[in-house]
């Protein structure tokens, strides 16, 4: 590692830093060039709207913040409900930009905060990875996520959303923790913390450090690799942690009353004992002291069950939330919580979305975590850890490959970089050199760290192994320039039974040539993917022309805006919770459900009146002073996310809370088939839906309409609507919006009424309550 | 008749003529109140001729007068009075000798009104002699005095509306003998008047009102007429515009933000896409506005256009030879009624606009507003930002404006801040945009401050991480040294 420390690695280094970072970021900004700075999609728009709040009003406005705009008309208690660590840290960059005289608008702050933010995590990367190999792998390991297209999925600039921080905020902790164990120093064990507050502020996925990293301790303890060092940085990590992160009214007594947060607890708690146990025997005999720990682990093992079983019935500790089941059984959600599993991001994953997101890591990555069971150190543990945990989870559901993402990239760097190790070794020169001094053949090759040990191997008292390892771990972290020389002769007796040198510079060009087209392709596929596939806005569509320019579909944005601009300031408009975030934010109306999805009765109720026929819907739409309904119908230009396909979930979470009104299986025809053309089932034409969306659709083709997402030919006569009328459709009909019809005025039935107006008198029922009258 | 006016009854006045004609003549101690001028008499109008231009939203008013100075000494000043009811819709006013052609001044008089009038006092451009004469023209516009009749059209609909005026034109001196025309855009529907003192003449798309003899001085009753207007009512409500000037860069950044609505008849019932999708002939005759047409300097680059959501995609840009055609057309068609708000903006160099005149001193030359055709401003908000370091000041306004605002900006790497003129006006049109000057000191010393300040602040953070990377921060020496 002579390259360690030239004078030109010192300079190399920061530089390849500071190019990934650029190329992180800029491998984000295809949207950008591609359509604008706006923020992207339905929950960014929430949190894009708190950050404006945050900034035009302040913080204590924000924290106290009820936003009656929401969930009408219950409202929402924001403060108390968000993880503001995104909107704070937007509101902090704003303020200081402008403090220094930068008048940069907040919307372009919320937009290229995330791409700022992951080269952050590309460095964090680098810093974890050189704990656990070398800074060779540690810049593999940056430019490996820098790029990664399961990071760039939920990161590109106008993602404006909690992992576009939480990530790096998870890799720096991760970091920070490894750092506190190896060292054993309080001040990294603070730091820890300080940043699982922060990422406890910014995502709800804080859980998966509040687990893992007391995992990683109970291992070493069962590993029997307990250390001061140990104790020291997760007691420090723990009470700081848990205290900073009991301050987020979000989580507010959580960490002391869920499961989710039991085990660190009980982690903790464990340390303790075990730290007691360690004082205790110093001052014993052996037998006494086998004695005394028989007894005292039966008791805390009896007191702990008990006490745990008794606070769960008693309802204390809350048991596991739905969404974590969900993680365990991934048929859960789809039985129990109809609307978890409506959320395309909460799906199981597809094999191939691995490949997709990772491609060449995903085939380095079980190298990278055999090469850490190799090393076997205590940081090595923790990556295994992780790397099995995250997997799980990853499979679980596609939204959590994001979690998966940074190990895959830290395990293949360390296996990508120990192959170049091994293949680039200048072994020819050691080999010449030893071969004249007649010695045994001594090769460097593969052995570029220092830190290569297996203490763990040497069987020994639990403590002195424990300490012997710690002591290695200090020296070799801190000594490893100079440490080279000394334990090159114990070293290199070791690598010569294990390792053999690779001579011949045909097989290592072909090897080295071969993973740099790994790379190639690497790089070529993560920019394919990211531009291809996770820089739509999806506010914005974009298509192809006949002529093969560029066509703009920015229909909702006509409908937001005209929302915005052309209703009453307190308006308050019906859609599906999808849209909810989005009307908020650019419409600035007030919505009755919206992307948080707190309340499932409410959002049942709107599934009711979407599912309904006319006249139950018109009492509840009248319950709930709605003044317009919002639908997106994609028929027209095949847009398939339209709200006719995402139907049935309306109807299966109303059926949940409504299932005298709504009957699923009475939507589908005597086939069980989900039509909309002149077979769908009657109740299928009666519903509300049904009727917004292809209200006079049939009259655009001539009555030869053709829906263009089912591929159903519709009826030449459309349905008619009484209760609402049409108030704007967008120039493409992607977004309808109804206006509801006050009651009539001379107190007819609003059927009747518009009987009447398309000049049909029928059998008038209100006719003949006046005749009876 | 003059007692609704005064108190901004016209809404009332709308509801019909009958009914005002009930009240006036139960209100018949006002009618006979006569108004006496309160300039001085020193005139005699012995022709006058009025014509009242409805073919466009804004109405134009133009006198063309033949008066006498009927004093014994020499007169310059000539009293054109106006309604106060009018006072918020007047936009334009100004003044010619109708055979020299030659522009006289007018200045809102700060002595002369009542609750009445407001009257406008005209500069001969010599003073008249005893028993001469002179021909004046005298043109004004109103903005946003007719109203939609009927209130609300279909979206494919001719828009209809009214016009209330006086029949007589009005003069602070008596005239002998006066007649207004009335040209409508298309065949004029409906016309009554009040009193009914002449038969009305009614050509195809004219109303002639007179010749009327003798008329007093601030005589008036009330006409109506009702026609068609075709093309749309566009009025925006509120505009601001930012001039940013950079001698740096050799730039002129212009932003205007412009919350606009469509004044004409509101959309009858709801908007259907089907019916504008299947009809688009009939749309373009609606009141529907689609477009609108701007043009910006040929040189100008970085064009956008944006409202509170985003880019706005449908603009289209077209090159001419002296201009950009810039066509803004927004998210939604506008109907009657409907509002939308959106900001455009463009760099251009500076070099068209700036002169160097001697030493340090610079003149900026730029248009106070670059107006969308046929379209009235109600409030209108102009800032123009100046170098930093710019000093000793002076603005040259072309017209008057309700208020001139001094003060500083501060923007990207400023220290001391930008000298900001703010100017408030209301009631612009076509007619205002017109150039406005500023002579301002800018000393060489300022072209360094920028790159000083930037020096500075680099300095501070490497300063800063110097001292920073050279801390120990560990608590009881390093453990790891040993």
């Amino acid at each position: 590692m002579s390259a360690e420390t030239s004078t030109v690695a010192r300079i190399l280094k920061p530089t390849i830093l500071i190019l990934i970072a650029v190329v992180a970021i800029a491998s984000r900004l295809f949207s950008i060039i591609r359509f604008e700075s706006v923020i992207h999609e339905f929950d960014p728009w929430f949190n894009y709207r708190t950050t404006q709040h945050l900034v035009k009003n302040g913080f204590y406005e924000f924290w106290n913040w009820f936003d009656e705009k929401s969930w009408y008309p219950l409202g929402r208690v924001v403060g108390g409900t968000v993880y503001p660590g995104i909107m704070v840290t937007s509101a902090i960059i704003h303020n200081v930009l402008h403090f220094f005289n930068f008048p940069v608008d907040i919307r372009n702050v919320c937009v290229f905060l995330a791409p700022m933010f992951s080269g952050l995590t590309a460095f964090s990367a680098y810093l974890l990875t050189k704990e656990l190999k070398d800074s060779s792998a540690g810049l593999l390991a940056a430019a490996f996520l820098g790029v990664a297209p399961g990071y760039i999925s939920r990161s590109v600039a106008g993602s404006y959303d909690n992992e576009g921080i939480a990530i790096f905020l998870l890799v720096f902790t991760f970091y920070l923790w490894i750092k506190a164990v190896k060292t054993g120093s309080a001040f990294f064990g603070l730091l820890t913390a300080l940043f699982y507050f922060y990422m406890v502020s910014a995502w709800g996925g804080y859980v998966f450090i509040t687990n893992l990293v007391p995992l990683h301790a109970f291992t070493l303890l069962l590993m029997g690799r307990y250390s001061n060092r140990l104790y020291v940085s997760y007691s420090t990590f723990y009470a700081v942690g848990t205290l900073l992160s009991m301050q987020i009214p979000f989580v507010g007594f959580q960490p002391t009353r869920t499961s989710e947060h039991m085990a660190a607890l009980g982690v903790f708690g464990l340390l303790q004992l075990y730290a007691f146990a360690e004082l205790v025997r110093g001052y014993v005999t052996p037998k006494q002291f086998k004695t005394l720990l028989k007894g005292g682990v039966s008791a805390v093992a009896i007191f702990a069950v008990v006490g745990l079983t008794v606070l769960s019935f008693s309802g204390v500790i809350a048991p596991f939330t739905g969404r974590f089941y969900s993680l365990y059984d991934t048929g859960y959600a789809k039985i129990h919580i109809p609307i978890i599993a409506s959320v395309s991001e909460h799906q199981p994953t597809a094999w191939t979305s691995f490949f997709f997101d990772l491609q060449m890591l995903i085939f380095l990555f079980p190298a990278g975590v055999y090469l850490c069971f190799k090393e076997l150190k205590d940081e090595h543990v923790f990556i295994i850890l992780y790397s099995v945990f995250a997997s799980y989870f990853a499979g679980v559901m596609v939204r959590l490959m994001l979690t998966l993402t940074p190990v895959v990239c830290v395990s293949a760097a360390i296996a990508y970089s120990t192959l170049l190790d091994t293949y680039l070794e200048k072994s020819e020169h050691v080999l010449a050199s030893n071969l004249a001094g007649g010695a045994r053949p001594t090769v460097a090759a593969a052995t570029t760290t220092a830190t290569v040990t297996d203490a763990p191997a040497e069987p020994k008292s639990k403590k002195a192994a424990a300490r012997a390892a710690a002591a290695k771990a200090v020296e070799s972290e801190t000594k490893a320039k100079a440490s080279t020389k000394e334990s090159k002769e114990t070293k290199e007796a070791k690598d010569s039974k294990k390792r053999f040198p690779i001579f011949n510079w045909d097989s290592r060009a072909m090897v080295i040539m071969q993973l740099t087209w790994f790379l190639f392709m690497f790089a070529w596929h993560c920019t394919y993917v990211t531009s291809g596939s996770y820089s739509s806005p999806s506010i914005v569509l974009a298509s192809r022309q006949a002529d093969g320019s560029q066509m703009i579909i920015d229909d909702f944005r006509e409908a937001y805006y005209w929302l915005r601009k052309n209703t009453g300031e307190d308006a308050k408009v019906m859609s599906w919770w999808d849209y909810g975030y989005q009307m908020a934010g650019m419409a600035n109306v007030t919505t009755l459900v919206d992307n948080n999805t707190w309340n499932n009765t409410h959002i049942a109720t709107v599934g009711l009146a979407m599912s309904a026929n006319e006249d139950v819907s018109y009492q509840v739409l009248r319950q709930h002073d709605v003044d317009y309904v919002l639908i997106l119908f994609g028929g027209v230009i095949g847009y398939s996310g339209d709200d006719i396909n995402k139907f049935l979930w309306m109807i299966r979470i109303a059926e949940g809370v409504y299932p005298n009104m709504v009957k699923e299986s009475n939507f589908f025809t005597p086939r069980g088939e989900y039509k909309v053309d002149h077979e769908a089932s009657q109740t299928m034409r009666d519903s509300l839906m049904y009727k917004m969306s292809y209200y006079r659709f049939a009259e655009l083709y001539g009555g030869n309409a053709v829906d263009h997402v089912r591929g159903a030919r519709m009826p030449a006569e459309g349905p008619t609507l009484n209760v609402l009328e049409e108030a704007y459709t967008t120039q493409n009909w992607l977004v309808r919006i109804y206006k509801v019809k006050d009651l009539d005025n001379i107190g007819r039935d609003l059927k009747d009424a518009t009987a009447f107006d398309k000049g049909k008198v029928k059998k008038v029922s209100s006719l003949k309550r006046f005749v009876k009258a | 008749m003059r007692f609704f006016i005064s108190r901004h009854t016209f809404v009332a006045i709308v509801a019909s003529l009958l009914i005002s004609s009930a009240v006036v003549s139960a209100e018949g101690v006002n009618w006979s109140d006569e108004d006496v001028p309160i300039v001085p008499q020193v005139f005699k109008i012995t022709n006058l001729l009025r014509t009242l231009d409805l073919s466009k939203p804004l109405i134009r008013e133009i006198t063309s007068a033949a008066i006498q100075n009927i004093a014994s000494e020499d007169v310059t000043d000539y009293y054109f009075p106006v309604d106060q009811a009018y006072e918020d819709h007047l936009a334009y006013i100004s003044a010619e000798n109708r055979k020299t052609k030659e522009i006289l001044k007018v200045i809102k008089d700060p002595e002369f009104y009542d609750a009445e009038f407001q009257y406008y006092k005209i500069k001969l451009s010599s003073p008249l002699a005893p028993g001469e004469k002179v021909q004046l023209t005298i043109k004004t516009s109103l903005a946003n005095i007719i109203r939609p009749f009927p209130t609300h059209v279909g979206q494919a609909e001719r828009q209809q509306f009214v016009f209330f005026g006086n029949p007589f034109a009005l003069t602070a001196y008596p005239a002998s003998k006066q007649k207004t025309t009335v040209i409508t855009p298309n065949a004029v529907l409906e016309v009554h008047e009040h009193p009914e003192e002449s038969a009305l003449v009614v050509k195809a798309n004219q109303v002639i009102l007179g010749p009327y003899t003798d008329v007093k001085a601030l005589e008036h009753g009330i006409f109506e007429v009702q026609y068609e207007l075709p093309g749309t009512v566009s009025h925006v409500r509120h505009l601001r515009r930012d001039v940013e000037v950079s001698q740096w860069g050799n730039n002129l950044a212009i932003e205007e933000h412009i919350n606009f609505v469509n004044n004409g008849a509101q959309l009858k019932g709801q908007f259907s896409r089907i019916d504008f999708q299947r009809n688009p002939m009939a749309i373009r005759n609606g009141n529907g506005i689609l477009e609108f047409a701007t043009q910006i300097p040929k040189l100008a680059r970085d064009i956008y256009y944006r409202d509170e959501i985003g880019n706005i995609s449908t603009s289209v840009l077209q090159h001419h030879a002296d201009h950009i055609q810039f066509n803004l057309k927004p998210r939604f068609p506008l109907f009657g009624g409907w509002n939308t708000t959106w900001y455009t903006g463009y760099n251009v160099p500076l070099d068209g606009y700036l002169r160097k005149l001697s030493g340090d001193k610079y003149i900026l030359k730029v248009p106070v507003f670059a107006p969308i055709k046929d379209t009235t401003y109600e409030d209108v908000e102009i800032r123009i930002v100046l170098p930093e370091g710019a000093k000793n000041v002076k603005l040259e306004m072309p017209f008057e404006v309700e208020h001139i605002d001094h003060s500083t900006t501060k923007t990207y790497m400023d220290s001391a801040g930008r000298y900001t003129i703010t100017l408030l006006a209301k009631n612009l049109i076509e007619e205002h945009a017109q150039d406005l000057y500023i002579e301002y000191e800018y000393p060489f010393s300022s072209y360094l401050t920028k790159p000083l300040a930037a020096a500075t602040m680099l300095m501070v953070v490497f300063a800063s991480s110097m001292i920073f990377s050279r801390l120990d921060f560990k608590i009881g020496g390093s453990t790891l040294k040993k």
